[in-house]
């Protein structure tokens, strides 16, 4: 149930944010659906994740109504960079995560961008392309970090607070 | 053994989804994965409806408010607008009446608008722009369309001192139009003037109207000047207190015109 309960909330999840990247910020698209996808990277198994992930990419191509593939692509590595970042010796703390988001995202996004332009036809010029890596970018950055540094603080005062009772 | 794992399950996953890509790029889109943004597109419908649902209060106080503001304006400005209009609409009314009785004055001199009133507080004097190059004297008469007001004290080039009937010092000779008794009528420093020398047995009522009788020779015959509005009679005195109300308001006025005295002017013509 509890299983049930969370792919349900995961899936809705998933569902708000490919709508909240319909909205525009300064003219800009958002692209928080690599950050949600980076957050389960960081938080989830990585088979839960890497599963998430393709039905996020999926269903990103399928709105996108052209190539199946590159975003499931791109969705997947963000999850195995996150499964090597978490298993390999880097302290992951808010601000590197934060920098690490911000290049994934414009991994990401330039990933996509290639891979329409070479399997399909090219979607926008690449200096209109460009711009909206480094706002998306910066964006993902900053909610990586603010997301991230709330949750570690929480975490710090759960682990004091189990200190101070196990004294 | 993770990082083995992890390396041969991303190796085989770029190199399916490379091969998925490079597939759909011979052979076409795969058309069946579309029907996947449904669910999306239903939802972002959904959502859209309730996020307009619950926006559009917000929206219409907000432009409610706006519109307040400017109807508020607007209000403002019309109200000033209006304002403007009913006193150039009064002014207009009043030099017409002017030009009305200028045409059938005798002894007509000018127009003058009224610049100032009691300048000095001792007396009731006012200052008239219309002075000697409008043909303006010592002594004229000044009145405005209701009756008299008073006499020219002094005639500068453009302007001049108008002294009031209702000052103490000044004096008329004026009648009663029913009865003709004369008399003199004598400011007292307030808003009514008091009738001077009638005596005692003459019947005088209130409501009857006084007007200049000429015979000082300072003021034309038969202009108005006021209304008695309270006759008193007192055995001990040989003549009775009667108060006369004038006609023009000096402190209600804001144009009045010279009238000199002439011929047709002294017989009341």
């Amino acid at each position: 149930m509890k299983e049930f309960k969370n792919a349900l909330l995961w899936l809705l999840a998933g569902v708000l944010v490919i709508i909240i990247d319909g909205f525009s910020l300064f003219s800009m698209r958002l692209n928080l659906t690599v950050l949600l996808v980076f957050y389960m990277g960081m938080k989830l198994k990585p088979y839960r994740a890497l599963f998430w992930a393709t039905v996020i990419g999926v269903v990103l191509d399928s709105v996108s109504m052209r190539l199946t593939g590159p975003n499931v692509m791109t969705k997947a590595l963000i999850v195995f960079a996150c499964w090597v970042l978490n298993s390999g010796a880097f302290k992951l703390t808010a601000v590197f995560n934060s920098v690490i988001c911000y290049l994934l995202t414009a991994a990401d996004l330039a990933l996509v961008y290639l891979l329409i332009s070479v399997f399909d036809t090219k979607p926008v010029e690449f200096a209109d392309a460009s711009v909206n890596v480094v706002f998306q970018s910066f964006v993902n950055g900053a909610l990586a970090y603010a997301i991230l540094s709330y949750k570690d603080n929480k975490t710090r005062e759960s682990w004091i607070g189990n200190t101070l009772t196990g004294l | 053994m993770l990082k083995k794992r992890a390396l041969t399950l991303f190796v085989i996953y770029m190199s399916a989804a490379i091969v998925i890509m490079t597939y759909q790029r011979l052979n076409g889109t795969f058309i069946p994965l579309f029907y996947l943004k449904y669910p999306v597109v239903y939802a972002n419908e959904a959502l859209t409806l309730l996020a307009g649902a619950a926006k559009k209060p917000v929206f219409m106080l907000f432009a409610m408010k706006k519109e307040n503001a400017r109807l508020t304006a607007e209000v403002e400005r019309l109200t000033l607008m209006k304002e403007r209009y009913e006193v150039a609409a009064a002014e207009n009314e009043r030099l017409k009446r002017l030009l009305g009785i200028k045409e059938t004055l005798p002894g007509y001199v000018a127009t003058a608008l009224i610049i100032s009133k009691n300048p000095d507080k001792w007396s009731q004097m006012m200052i008239i722009d219309a002075g000697r190059a409008d043909g303006v004297g010592k002594d004229m008469a000044v009145r405005t369309t209701a009756g008299l007001i008073g006499k020219v004290l002094h005639a500068g080039r453009n302007a001049a001192t108008v002294l009031l009937l209702t000052d103490i010092n000044s004096s008329v000779a004026v009648r009663l139009q029913n009865s003709r008794v004369e008399a003199i009528l004598s400011g007292t420093d307030s808003d009514a003037c008091i009738l001077k020398y009638i005596s005692g047995d003459v019947e005088v009522a209130v409501g009857d109207i006084v007007i200049t009788s000429g015979l000082d020779e300072l003021f034309p015959a038969e202009i108005p000047a006021g209304v008695v509005v309270s006759v008193k009679k007192d055995p001990a005195s040989l003549f009775q207190t009667v108060l006369v109300k004038l006609y023009a308001d000096p402190h209600a006025s804001d144009e009045v015109m010279v009238v000199r005295r002439t011929e047709a002017v002294i017989e009341g013509i």
